[in-house]
């Protein structure tokens, strides 16, 4: 009987001891492979790149999958390529070809590498971008760079991240192409300059604002409207006007001279300041007994425009005015 | 027993000298509540004479000195801080409007603004001694006029309305023996409706925008006669022979009329003609028409000749003519350029059908500038 116990008890032994056997766990971990930042469309287009008369930059993201960080350099390096882009405009405007997407100008960036290295431990490598020149940018058309990975310098790398369409976006102090941006009419006055019909009217709708330059915009004059923006390339150019930023005026330090200027076809004649009217772009802080203040950018234009030169001028004193967060801005 | 007592003693000691430390915290901070406030009466608008100045703003707080900040957002509003106060200085106002600029004190989350302002200097500008409400009145001819305009800020905007077509800028001139005034000059077009006209003429500085001064000019209207017309002065190419002799045009009756041939063709536009006994350089005619509808002109020519063989078009109407009964027009002032003894009226169109076609009226008249 004892044994018995005793064999009971090395047989038990023996096959704990097997059952410690080594397992490979590795087999059930991500393995390391690069790819390249993106969304679920293979678009990156979470930078905005400021208008800047020295330029900005912005940066192509190349990072490292893995459950484990990689215990040796991964090489990087990227080629130009068109695939995405092509893929791109063919499935969202087929044969509208002149909604069509473009690529980024050469005379628009600069890549400095298009090589680079994911040290051991690191998780990503930035190959930054040089954005110069955006001002040439038509604010109504969508920009991209096409990039992909070079399958020959490259090291093991997630095939379905392979390419990368990144999106360049423009921003200044007083818009950006990232999302719709509108000022809205308050206190304003349209007034047809004819004798026989002096029609009056005040506008109280939005009015989208397009980043050109560094200090400059560009908006529909007076009570123009472009309808569908789909299509409204031609009664953009037909009816807007670029307000362009200058000096603190010595009165106000948070009020900036401007002048305006038509941006194709149309007649357009800045005027005298008149009142509130003064020509300037204002942070306008309006503060409440208790201490809060609300802050809002403010365009106070007067000018007065025609789209044919045969009509009559319309005189436009208008404040365009849009609520912010100095805040929200820095960060 | 006694020993015992000791012990026991001796031990309630050690718990009691034990249950004593271990009361004491384990660490001790100095909690110091650091703070910065503005009171609310240095909180108040500061305004600053032409000349400048200092104001001083206090501040309570116990932050080092290094430790908070405060600034002015602009150029001409110098800041500096000392221990519990802020010293704002301002040099003089060289311009002619007045300035604005904010304070910022904080420290941290807590943030003070005070608004601070200067005057500026005085502007002036009058025109002929007024900044508004001074009226100049001319003829219904054309005419020049000045005024004085006094001004010691830069005279470099005079506006005229895009409404008015009948006021232009002459000439700027320097007033001899006066640093400050100028004088301005306008022409203006002769008026050539019986109505006044009105203008305003504002005059603005980039030095002060707010500052205007303006004044009016008020035209006469053009005054007309009525030509005395007689039946022999009136003819026409196409006298209908059964209704409407063409004397119904000036019997003062709008219920009679003139009515052109409908009882027989002529193969050409059908008019009628005054000839003037005096040569006149421009004209008005007024017509009304007959108290039944149709026959009413709608296209006009107005032809105009010296001897009554070379003629000339004074004018083509083609909309605006009235077509209801017993209706009336007016034409603007036709200006010929050259006298003129012959006035023909030619329908090229009817509100019933185009020339050759018959047409009728029931008065018409003319009338020249006095």
């Amino acid at each position: 009987m004892k044994h018995s116990i005793k064999r009971a008890c090395y047989i038990m032994m023996g096959v704990a001891m097997i059952a410690c056997n080594s397992y490979d766990f590795e087999q059930e971990q991500y393995k390391n492979e690069v790819y390249l930042l993106s969304n679920s469309n293979l678009i990156y287009d979470r930078q905005v790149a400021e208008l800047k008369q020295e330029g900005d930059t912005i940066y192509l993201m190349a990072g490292l999958s893995g459950t484990l960080n990689a215990d040796k350099p991964f090489k990087v390096a990227l080629i130009e390529a068109d695939s995405l882009f092509k893929a791109y405009n063919k499935s969202n405007y087929d044969i509208e070809t002149d909604r069509y997407a473009r690529l980024l100008p050469g005379e628009c960036y600069t890549v400095p590498s298009l090589e680079g290295q994911i040290l051991v431990g690191e998780t990503q490598v930035k190959f930054p971008v040089y954005l110069h020149n955006l001002d040439k940018l038509s604010p109504d058309s969508i920009y991209f760079l096409n990039y992909k990975i070079d399958s020959s310098r490259t090291d093991a790398f997630n095939p379905k991240k392979d390419e990368v369409l990144l999106r360049i976006f423009k921003e200044n102090d007083y818009s950006t192409t990232q999302r719709n941006v509108y000022y809205n009419y308050t206190s304003s006055y349209v007034t047809l300059l004819d004798k026989d019909n002096p029609l009056v009217r005040r506008p109280t709708n939005a009015n989208q604002v397009f980043p050109l330059g560094s200090n400059s915009v560009r908006m529909l004059a007076g009570d123009e409207e472009f309808g569908e923006y789909k299509t409204a390339l031609d009664r953009i150019i037909e009816k807007s006007i670029i307000v362009t930023m200058g000096e603190q005026t010595s009165k106000n330090p948070l009020a900036r001279h401007l002048t305006i200027e038509p941006y194709r076809t149309i007649d357009v004649v800045q005027l005298t300041p008149f009142e509130i009217y003064d020509n300037t772009f204002l942070i306008n802080v309006i503060s409440t007994p208790d201490g809060r203040s609300t802050y809002y950018k403010e365009f106070r234009l007067h000018y007065k425009y025609r789209l044919n030169g045969s009509d009559p001028y319309k005189e436009v004193k208008a404040i365009l005015r849009m609520e912010y967060s100095p805040r929200v801005e820095l960060l | 027993m006694r020993k015992n007592i000791i012990l026991c003693g001796l031990i309630g000691l050690l718990i009691s000298a034990l249950g004593l430390i271990s009361c004491a915290p384990d660490y001790e901070t100095e909690f110091e509540i650091k703070s910065l406030i503005v009171p609310d009466k240095s909180l108040a608008p500061v305004s600053f004479s032409l000349e400048g100045g200092e104001a001083v703003a206090e501040v309570e707080t116990n932050v080092a000195l290094t430790h908070w900040s405060a600034s002015s957002n602009a150029v001409w509003l110098s800041v500096d801080k000392e221990e519990g106060k802020v010293i704002m200085s301002a040099g003089s106002n060289d311009t002619y409007a007045p300035r604005i600029a904010r304070v910022t004190i904080e420290y941290g989350h807590q943030t003070y603004y005070i608004n601070v302002s200067q005057t500026g200097k005085t502007p002036i500008l009058l025109v002929d001694g007024e900044r508004k409400g001074m009226v100049k009145s001319v003829g219904a001819g054309e005419a020049t006029i000045s005024v004085r305009v006094k001004s010691n800020i830069v005279l470099d905007h005079i506006l005229i309305p895009d409404t008015v077509n009948f006021v232009h800028i002459g000439t700027v001139t320097d007033v001899e023996g006066s640093v400050d005034e100028k004088t301005v000059t306008f022409k203006i077009d002769q008026n050539l409706s019986r109505n006044a006209r009105y203008s305003a003429v504002t005059f603005q500085s980039s030095d002060n925008y707010n500052h205007t001064a303006s004044f009016v000019i008020s035209q006469a209207g053009m005054i007309f006669a009525e030509i005395p017309l007689t039946e022999d002065m009136l003819s026409t190419n196409a006298q209908e022979p059964r209704e409407g002799p063409i004397k119904n045009l000036i019997d003062g009756n709008p219920g009679t009329y003139f009515h052109s041939a409908w009882s027989y063709s002529i193969g050409v536009p059908h008019f009628f003609q005054v000839t003037l006994n005096d040569p006149i350089e421009g004209c008005i005619f007024w017509y009304q028409n007959r108290n039944a509808s149709g026959g009413e002109p709608i296209d006009v020519l107005i032809e105009i000749s010296a001897d009554g063989e070379q003629w000339r078009d004074l004018t083509h109407i083609t909309a605006g003519l009235p077509t209801g009964s017993s209706s009336q027009y007016e034409s603007a002032y036709l200006a010929a350029g050259s006298p003129f003894t012959h006035f023909k009226f030619t329908v090229n169109k009817t509100s019933s059908g185009t020339a050759p076609r018959h047409f009728s009226m029931a008065e018409f008249r003319m009338y020249a500038p006095e």
